[in-house]
Order: structure tokens, then sequence, then C-alpha cells
């Protein structure tokens, strides 16, 4: 995401950028800001469906890298989780050096909102886009996924772990899912927000490995991970094979009911991870940043 | 200097910013030029080069993880990993890779180069990349070194093409197209960074993803397969092997017609869609397509042979 209005920012300014490779401050990064979110939404309706189709794809990747990663584990579930969720990695640094859509991951948007520099129907718009292009192309991600038959691995072990995963996401209560989704978006608009500091690729890759390891490795809730994973998980769970060892590794029958497209993944795990999502990106990051910088800039003492 | 002059080189020269998508596209554009101006025969060694990249760090990455005693997941991210060896090599040293050629469609949308030069540049360099595939093929049987820790390296050779090559068309076809999707991206990732420590780790995540996945590139199996074909014959490897998967093996498909049928063609075929359609077509579309709504940056990047 970052960078994409660079170009229109060096517009602004008048003089050719000189010998600058330090990182930007924070106040820099909030200026800058504004003129990311004009930008990010002037983009044409088509461009942002497949940019945000684009993320879908590449979130949907690093997720089937990090189950896979780690399910084969027998010990140090701990460790496992991390070196898993630096392989997850992988799906932010694509995003944001491509400039991809991702939903409610850019929270420079946000703030642009805030300072009402982009119109609330802007916003919204531009939500809407990318949740949509976001689950099309997680979705697609699993027909090809599917289709590779990547999920037989270690004796079907993969597809198990898969299923097993889906079915604690569909089974979790509200607040939990929703406090989940808020740490998990939290760090992500963190990642992306230091991305912007950073100039160099060595800079964004290295600044969105801690956040968004910490992410998946803490089991943190976002919304396109699972539009990966608890599909994955709906298309497998039909396979006699994969259900046999999915329950030898749970160690009793499981209880696949509320594994549903509708009920078990739209309502009971999107809902709440969805607005988890929205508040942890708009209010803590955002909202925060928004706050310090912008609203209260200028209004301190002289010192 | 005027006002609106955007002077993209200038900030080249001067900051470590990376490209923005849309300078990176430009590059990528550009780049379909710079390779339709080479010569046939400067081509051709820069894809046997490539060849040799790729099957060094296959190598790499098979005898590395050939005697791992970590669960299966964690070999797997290892083992891509270590194959990045391949790709860093040929970002950096500069070879041409038929799996990234293929965003040469982005220089040919745009009307860069003609369909002759896009179909030369292919053709070159997937035969050049075979032979670079086989001569790593001929050098690394005559090392011996698949005789290390007991014939185990040489054993996880033959295991790695048997599975290879018992892989239905579908699966093939998919993990092909899910292989070169991500090799193409990590071009684009090479691209719009600038310095040596940018492109290395830029390589790591999206190959390393690859390789762990367990998705076919069609230039790594140039080596994969005909290694395994050669040491099926070594009977000590053959029962080194069964050993370590606990179970006789099947090798009949382990042949040059089971390479090429049940594997070669469907993931050449996975990686042009993935590679050419996926990633190509859809930036194009994205950053480039005539009326997307961005100025033209004509970015002009400073790669070698590149002066007229």
């Amino acid at each position: 995401m970052p960078d994409l209005q660079d170009d229109c920012v060096h517009k602004r300014k008048s003089a050719v950028p000189v010998i600058d490779i330090d990182a930007s401050t924070p106040e820099e990064m909030a200026d800058k800001a504004e003129l990311v979110g004009i930008a990010r939404t002037n983009l044409g309706a088509l461009t942002l469906l497949v940019l945000s189709i684009l993320a879908g794809v590449f979130i949907a990747l690093g997720t089937q890298l990090f189950v896979l990663v780690t399910h084969t584990a027998t010990s140090s579930y701990g460790l496992n989780q991390l070196i898993g969720g630096a392989a997850f990695t992988l799906a932010m640094v694509l995003v944001v050096i491509t400039g991809a859509e991702l939903f409610m991951g850019n929270p420079l948007v946000a703030m642009s909102f805030l300072s009402r520099k982009i119109t609330g129907r802007a916003f919204t718009r531009n939500a809407i886009i990318a949740f949509i292009g976001n689950l099309t192309g997680a979705l697609s991600l699993v027909v090809w996924l599917y289709t590779s038959e990547q999920w037989m691995m270690s004796n079907y072990l993969l597809g198990a772990k898969i299923v097993l995963l889906a079915n604690e996401k569909v089974n979790t209560s509200f607040g939990i899912l929703f406090a989940r989704g808020m740490m998990g978006n939290a760090l992500i608009c963190l990642g992306v927000w230091l991305c912007y500091c950073g100039k160099s690729n060595i800079d964004k890759i290295l600044s969105l490995l801690w956040p968004v390891s910490c992410l998946m490795a803490c089991g943190f809730e976002h919304g396109v991970v699972n539009m990966w994973l608890i599909p994955m998980g709906i298309l497998l769970k039909d396979n006699r094979a994969v259900l046999t060892v999915a329950e030898k590794a749970h160690g009793g029958t499981l209880d696949l009911s509320q594994l549903t497209f509708f009920k078990g993944f739209l309502i009971d795990n999107l809902c709440p991870v969805i607005l988890g999502n929205a508040i942890g990106g708009i209010v803590l990051v955002a909202g925060a940043y928004w706050f310090v910088y912008l609203h209260q800039a200028g209004k301190g003492k002289e010192v | 200097m005027k006002e609106n002059d955007l002077s993209i080189s200038s900030q080249a020269a001067y900051t470590g910013t990376a490209h923005s998508p849309l300078q990176t596209a430009s590059i990528v554009e550009y780049k379909a030029v710079i390779r339709a101006r080479l010569r046939v025969k400067q081509t051709f060694i820069l894809s046997i080069l490539a060849g040799i990249f790729v099957a060094m760090g296959a190598q790499f990455a098979t005898f590395v993880t050939s005697d791992s005693a970590l669960h299966l997941g964690m070999t797997s991210l290892i083992m891509g990993l270590v194959f990045s060896l391949g790709l860093i090599l040929v970002e950096t040293a500069g070879a041409e890779l038929f799996t990234g050629n293929n965003l040469n469609i982005v220089g040919y949308l745009s009307k860069r180069i003609t369909t002759r030069d896009l179909l030369r540049i292919w053709m070159i360099v997937y035969v050049g990349n075979f032979i670079g595939g086989l001569l790593m093929v001929s050098w690394m049987y005559m090392a011996h070194q698949w005789e290390f820790f007991h014939y185990m390296t040489g054993a996880k050779a033959l295991l790695i093409a048997h599975k290879k090559t018992t892989l239905s068309f579908n699966a093939a076809l998919a993990r092909g197209v899910l292989c070169n999707a991500l090799v193409c991206l990590n071009v684009w990732l090479c691209y719009s960074g600038r310095s040596m420590a940018d492109k290395a780790l830029s390589v790591l995540f999206p190959i390393g993803g690859f390789v762990a996945s367990g998705f076919e590139h069609c230039v790594a199996n140039m080596y994969f397969i005909p290694m395994g074909i050669i040491l099926r014959r070594i009977p000590s490897v053959v029962a080194t092997a069964e050993e370590m998967a606990g179970k006789t093996l099947d090798l009949s498909q382990l042949t040059w017609k089971g390479f090429f049928i049940n594997n070669l063609f469907p993931v050449t075929l996975g990686n042009f869609v993935g590679g050419v359609v996926l990633v190509g077509v859809v930036f194009w579309f994205v950053y480039l397509r005539p009326n997307a709504g961005y100025s033209p940056l004509g970015v002009e990047p400073d790669f070698p042979g590149d002066k007229k």
C-alpha cells in the first residue's frame, strides 16, 4: 500500500528529493496520510477491485504457508507458531510492496477520513470494494489449493489441521473473536504504519516481520485470513480420509455441525472479527495517531 | 528544474526509497524491451546460467534437508529458505529464467516488444534453462554428493523426484500456477527494491513460501527429476530411499516419459498461466493499461547493457 502515492506527494513538494535515507518521523507520516487517503480513494472501482482480489490471494497464500509450517508440530508449539507467523509475513510483504488493497488494512486512509479530507461515502466505498475483492481472492485460492491436492500432505494431516482450525474459529464466542479481531487488525495497521515510515524494501519487510508474526503466532483473528481458512475447512470436512485423521488428531469424535458457510463462517465468525478489525484499525491505530499528530497538531505549548 | 518534474531518475540516484508499485510496473515493462534487445547468444548463455543457478539452489535444498529430524512443516520451510539461493543468484547476478521471463507479457501488452520477440525469448530461455539443469545433473552425479550421509542425500533426491512424477495432472497444473504466481511476485519485489539487501530479503519470502508449500517450478524440476531418474539405477540409493519412506517404492513413473507427461507438461502450462495471466496481465491491467488514470512515468532504469 505505501508508495503508490509517492508520485503525487513529490509533485506537491517543490524541490527534488535530497540525499535522504532517514526514516520519516511520525509527524511527517501524518502529513502524508491525507494525501495517501485521497489518492487511494480516487482509484477507479475496477482497479480497486483487482487490487483487493490480489490482497485476498496474498493473505490466503500466507495463511496456507502458516498452516503448512505448523501442521506437523508435536512439541514447542510457541516456537512453531512463531516460525509459522514469520512465514506468514510473506502475505503482508506482498500486499505492501505491490500496493494491494487489504480490507481495513490501511490506517492512512482512515486518518484522512478522520481529517475530513475524504468523505464517509468514499471511505465506505473503499471498504466495501476491498471486502468483496478480498473474499473473491481468498475463495479463488480455496479452489486452486483444493485442486493442487496439497491438503493430502503428511497423509492428510494438513487437511485435518485446516478442518480443526476452521472448526475452532466458528465455535468461538462473539466477545473473544471481537477482542482477537481488534488486536489482529491493530497489529496489521501498525505494521503498515511502520512501512510508511520506512523507505527501502528492507525497512518495510523488517517492520512487517514483528507485528505480523505476532498476529499469527498469538492466534489473533483477521477477517481475510479466515476468508481462506474457514471455506477451505468447509470444503475439506466432507472428505472421509481428512475427517478420520482429524478425529485422530483431535482425540475423539468431532462436532462439525457449526462449520457451514452462511451460519458458521459469515455470521458466527466473520461478523465479530470484521467488527473487531474495523475498531482495531480505525480507533486504536488511525484514531490515536490522527488525534495526536493531526487533530492536536500545533496546539502544544511553545518550548 | 520545473515544479512538476517528477525526477524519478535523480530520486533513484540519491535515495534508498523503494520504487512505488507504479514505477515498478514501468520497470517490468521496460525490462522486456531490454531482453528483446539482447542478442540470441547473450540470452542463451544467460538462460543456461539461470538453469544452473536454480539447480544449485535445488541441490542445496535437497542436501540440507536430507537427514532432517525436524518435523515436516519446519523441514519444508528450511528447504524453501535454502532454495532461495538459486533465485537470489538469478535476480542479482543476472540470468534469464523462463518463469520470470513470463513477465515480458507486460512489455508486449504495452506494445513495447513484438510477438516475435516475445516468443523468441521464451523459446530460447526455456531450452537454455533445460540445458543448464541437465548440466548440473551431470556434474552433481559425477560429484558423488549423493553418497553423503550413507546415501541419504541421494535417497532424498530420489524421493523428491518420485513424488513429483506421481502427481495427477490437475494437481501438477494447480501447483504450477501457484508457484509461478509467487515467482513472478518475487521478481516484482526485486525490481521494486534498490539495494542488495532489499533484493535478497525479498526473495526469501515468496521463494521460501512456494518451495515449502510444495508448489511446482518447471525449471527446478528440470534438475530434480532427471537427477532422480539417474539415481534410480543405483541400488544402494533406492534401498536407503525405501528405508526412509518406510515402504517399497513403485518407481515405474520415474522415467523420461513420466517426467515429460506427468510433470513437465502440466507444470509448464501452470507456470505459464500463473506468471502470464495471474501476475503479468493483472498488474498490467491495474497499473499500465492505457486508461488506468495514471500519468506515464517513462522510467528508464539502469540495467546493464542498456546504454543506447
